[in-house]
């Protein structure tokens, strides 16, 4: 719907959308004279002026101005309180320099279909909706619900978008893009330009954060820290959230590569910290790389890793408690659990593992089928991811974990029992999870407690060889930084 | 009148269709057995079995004989030591439990499963579990060998990161975690018996309990001890030398046959019959040695394939029996059998060729792997004079009544 009140003050109405609980979305423009600012005064039935909760404004550069250098223009989400009202009984009064316009809000020149109108309009303007359902936080909300949920617009968008992942594809005017996340709430992006796009700038790219629910909702998450650093025509970028606990991470990407956009979403699963760098280094380096981009990329990484190093310094300090675990039985961690042989130990295991307080925890890459072993018989145990929600949830209990092999070693000398159920009663699984996925050396955390024990050393084999120095250097630098307590200092050989 | 005692014998194969040392051991003790009035069932496994196992539904335990069973065992990982196929280990643990046999009798657990001994264990609690180790394939990757993939070097004990060296592809964690898988089923056994006491040092110090462990040698049959011994007046016997055994990469042929040849260069009469070994499978084996055979020609004689009952009267017209095995062996059944047939050896210096034949009483060492002093050992022996005076001292076999004594104590008690 177009409103006009002369050649400098004008509005454009797209699309109202009830939020639910009275609340409704009005998307559209206005163009007002260059230094009068538009007001926009929401009514009821009764003429009552309905509270305006929030106002997102967009830059629209589809929208020709007549006189550009007198007006001033921009797009903008509005969230308005209704109460009772219905569509019918909405209207609207701008007011600019003087001038003033009025619409109702219930004319069916207003579009009441926002999935049709995201999905059409420039995704720009969508991608801004999305900035600022981040920025009103519950206001927008309903748009990022899950399909079970009425509205969703947003998330409809968002999973319509081309899926891009943490191992390097290329993806339209990108010879490489990589998009990651950790548990920890690392998020990092890279991306080189396919031939003759590049170089990139740091301005033309937006990324934003949303957590995923495990039914299926999104919410829009604040990205701190977040820095861009070039890589020859490349970009690696790396910043953080709060992942609220139980969730996943997704990323929506707009980036601009020369004349074309690039769009894209992850939704893939977290990788763990050496992972996640490993092939974003990877994506941004290219194939045979030269002596000049491989230095700017461990020059680039350097300084990626230097903020992280901070945020997560002030994080472990700050988190890792200093009470000891609550009582109550320890939870078991099994970790390195990988093929065939390993689970042949866990089933060998059985009779002294099912003493162990439930759930048993099991990590590494055949852990869901030791998993489905293990409840064949009757014990309870979570894998993967399933075990680090069971981490998340546990709180202060503390955590005893084994490797494998150190299962197996504890066989061998005949005291599994010792081993299992035995000796002190271990860190708190929030100091654990803590200590893991902030500095963690690889997915599976009885490797982190190995490490906190100066037991293992940190394995790095990282497909990029040139992501390796900078990881190894950022790792070791948050163990020595860490309470002496939680730190054994050197890493122990073998 | 009391039912007789009841045993189980599994071995890995059944000698009817392989010759190997650890089958025809399990057979012989099985007809010790039934022939002191024990009552045995023999259960082993069969590949022939499980190749047809492979195409169409199969038995899962097959009844080749009275009170004898052959079973499958292509359910079974890659290695041998463990089941996939949880159904067809429970069939054979149901079959073995139910036979109510009082003790349980494993010669080897290759074709067996680690798993299964443990859920024998736990399915019949009460019965005696024994087992015979035939070689050190819990210990060693390497065929049970303990002998380095790269070089052939004997290898004194088996530590994670040695085993990384002969197999790089290999982790730490996968062997540590086989070691323990295999320690876990065979301390689940009540007591071990040990062909030789290297076997038995090297599986004590891997991790086998010492005060359930025995010394025993696998006997020879009854027919066997029977048999006449060799005379030790055939004029000219010191010069010929036998090799008894299937031409396989441990078995030193090679070795063998440079020395033979490198002795007979400094005395030409000298001739060597190798049984059971083939000229083509020799030479499948050994390519290299083709022009070696050509220039000893008559010198060098293949005997071919041969039949167990033959085994004694084929040692008794050699003058001396061979074994120049790479590897530490346990405790051959070749030297046995030439024990009993009462033709001396030669052996290599280690292992349990070393400890079954003495020094000058027995026959003849030679340094483990060398040709020159195999070379050595060969014209040593071709003197009419040393060769007597080692048959005459060399000792008997083991036969069927003095192993029965110490087996019935490992089945707890008197049969």
């Amino acid at each position: 719907m177009f409103c006009h009140a002369s050649e400098t003050f004008q509005m454009g109405l797209d699309a109202l959308s009830p939020l639910g609980e009275g609340r409704w979305l009005l998307c559209g423009w206005v163009m007002h004279p260059r230094g009068a600012e538009a007001r926009l005064q929401f009514h009821g039935a009764d003429g009552r002026a309905l509270p305006l909760l929030y106002e997102g404004r967009h830059r629209r550069p589809d929208v020709a101005a007549g006189a550009p250098g007198a007006v001033g223009l921009y797009g903008f989400h509005i969230v308005f309180a209704a109460g009772e009202e219905g569509r019918g009984a909405l209207s609207l009064r701008a007011e600019a320099g003087g001038q003033e316009l009025r619409a109702r809000l219930g004319d069916p020149a207003i579009g009441d279909d926002l999935s049709r109108l995201l999905a059409a309009r420039p995704w720009a303007r969508t991608m801004a909706l999305l900035a600022d359902a981040r920025r009103a936080g519950p206001l927008l909300a309903p748009l990022l619900a899950g399909g079970a949920t009425p509205g969703g617009a947003l998330a409809g968008w968002i999973s319509a978008l081309p899926p891009a992942g943490p191992e390097a594809a290329p993806l339209g005017p990108a010879a490489a893009l990589a998009l990651a996340a950790s548990p920890a709430g690392d998020l990092g992006l890279a991306l080189r330009p396919a031939a003759g796009r590049g170089p990139l700038r740091a301005e033309t790219l937006r990324l934003e954060a949303l957590a995923r629910a495990p039914e299926g909702g999104l919410s829009a998450l604040p990205l701190a820290e977040w820095r861009l650093e070039s890589v020859g025509e490349a970009l690696l970028g790396w910043g953080r959230v709060e992942r609220p606990p139980g969730t996943a991470l997704d990323l929506v990407l707009q980036a601009e590569l020369g004349a074309e956009e690039l769009w894209a979403r992850s939704r893939a699963p977290a990788r763990d910290l050496v992972a996640l760098f490993d092939g974003l280094a990877a994506a941004a380096l290219g194939p045979e790389p030269g002596p000049e981009a491989r230095a700017a990329l461990r020059r680039a990484l350097g300084r990626l890793l230097a903020r992280r190093e901070a945020a997560a310094c002030t994080a472990l300090q700050a988190g890792l408690g200093a009470a000891g675990p609550a009582g109550g039985r320890p939870l078991l961690l099994l970790g390195g659990v990988e093929e065939e042989l390993g689970l042949r130990l866990i089933e060998a295991a059985v009779p002294s593992l099912a003493d162990a307080a439930p759930p048993l925890l099991l990590f590494g890459p055949a852990a869901g089928l030791a998993q489905l072993a293990l409840e064949e018989r009757g014990i309870e145990a979570r894998a993967g991811e399933e075990a680090e929600r069971a981490l998340e949830e546990a709180g202060a209990r503390p955590v005893r974990a084994l490797s494998l092999r150190e299962l197996a070693e504890a066989m061998i000398e005949e005291r599994l029992d010792e081993a299992l159920h035995g000796g002190a009663p271990g860190l708190p699984a929030r100091d654990v999870l803590l200590l893991h996925r902030l500095a963690g050396p690889g997915p599976d955390p009885a490797a982190t407690l190995a490490r906190r024990a100066g037991r293992e050393a940190l394995p790095h084999t990282p497909a990029c060889p040139d992501a390796a120095p900078p990881l190894a250097a950022h790792l070791e630098a948050l163990w020595r930084a860490l309470p002496a307590r939680h730190s054994s200092g050197r890493p122990a050989h073998g | 009148m009391a039912e007789p005692r009841h045993v189980c014998i599994i071995a890995h194969a059944h000698p009817e269709h392989s010759k190997g040392g650890g089958e025809t051991a399990a057979w012989r003790q099985a007809e010790a057995l039934r022939a002191a009035g024990w009552r045995v069932s023999f259960v082993a496994a069969s590949p022939e079995l499980g190749a047809q196992a492979a195409r169409r539904p199969t038995p899962t335990v097959w009844r080749h004989g009275p009170d004898e069973y052959l079973y499958p065992f292509d359910g079974m990982t890659p290695d041998r030591l463990a089941w996939r196929d949880a159904g067809r280990r429970r069939a054979l643990l149901d079959f073995l439990a139910g036979l109510g046999a009082s003790a349980y009798h494993f010669h080897h657990y290759w074709r067996v499963g680690a798993d299964l001994i443990l859920a024998l264990r736990k399915a019949r609690p009460e019965a005696r579990l024994v087992m015979t180790l035939h070689e050190m394939l819990a210990i060693c990757l390497n065929h049970g060998q303990m002998v380095r993939t790269q070089g052939g070097e004997l290898c004194e004990e088996a530590r994670p990161l040695s085993c990384l060296g002969c197999f790089p592809e290999e982790t730490i964690e996968r062997l540590v975690i086989r070691r323990a898988l295999l320690l876990q089923a065979l301390r689940a056994c009540d007591r071990f018996v040990y062909p030789s006491a290297f076997l038995r040092a090297r599986y004590e110090a891997w991790g086998l309990p010492a005060a359930r462990g025995l010394v025993l040698e696998n006997p020879l049959s009854a027919a066997m001890m029977a048999a006449p011994r060799a005379r030790a007046d055939t004029p000219g016997i010191e010069t010929r030398f036998a090799f008894f055994g299937q031409a396989t990469p441990f078995k030193g042929l090679d070795l063998l046959l440079n020395a033979f040849a490198l002795a007979r260069a400094e005395q030409p009469g000298l001739h060597l019959t190798l049984n059971g070994a083939s000229a083509e499978a020799v030479a499948a084996l050994h390519p290299g040695l083709a022009p070696l055979i050509e220039e000893l020609g008559p010198a060098l004689a293949f005997g071919g394939r041969y039949r167990a009952r033959d085994v004694l009267p084929l040692m008794r017209a050699a003058g001396w029996v061979v074994v120049p095995s790479r590897w530490w062996e346990n405790s051959p059944m070749v030297i046995q059998e030439a024990k009993r047939a009462g033709t001396p050896l030669i052996v290599a210096d280690v292992g349990g060729m070393a400890e079954k034949v003495r020094p000058g009483l027995d026959g003849l060492h030679f340094r483990f792997g060398s040709v020159a002093d195999l070379a050595r050992a060969l014209l040593e022996a071709a003197d009419p004079a040393r060769r007597a005076a080692i048959a005459a001292t060399l000792a008997d076999a083991t036969g069927p009544a003095e192993f029965l004594a110490a087996i019935a104590e490992c089945y707890g008690g008197e049969g």
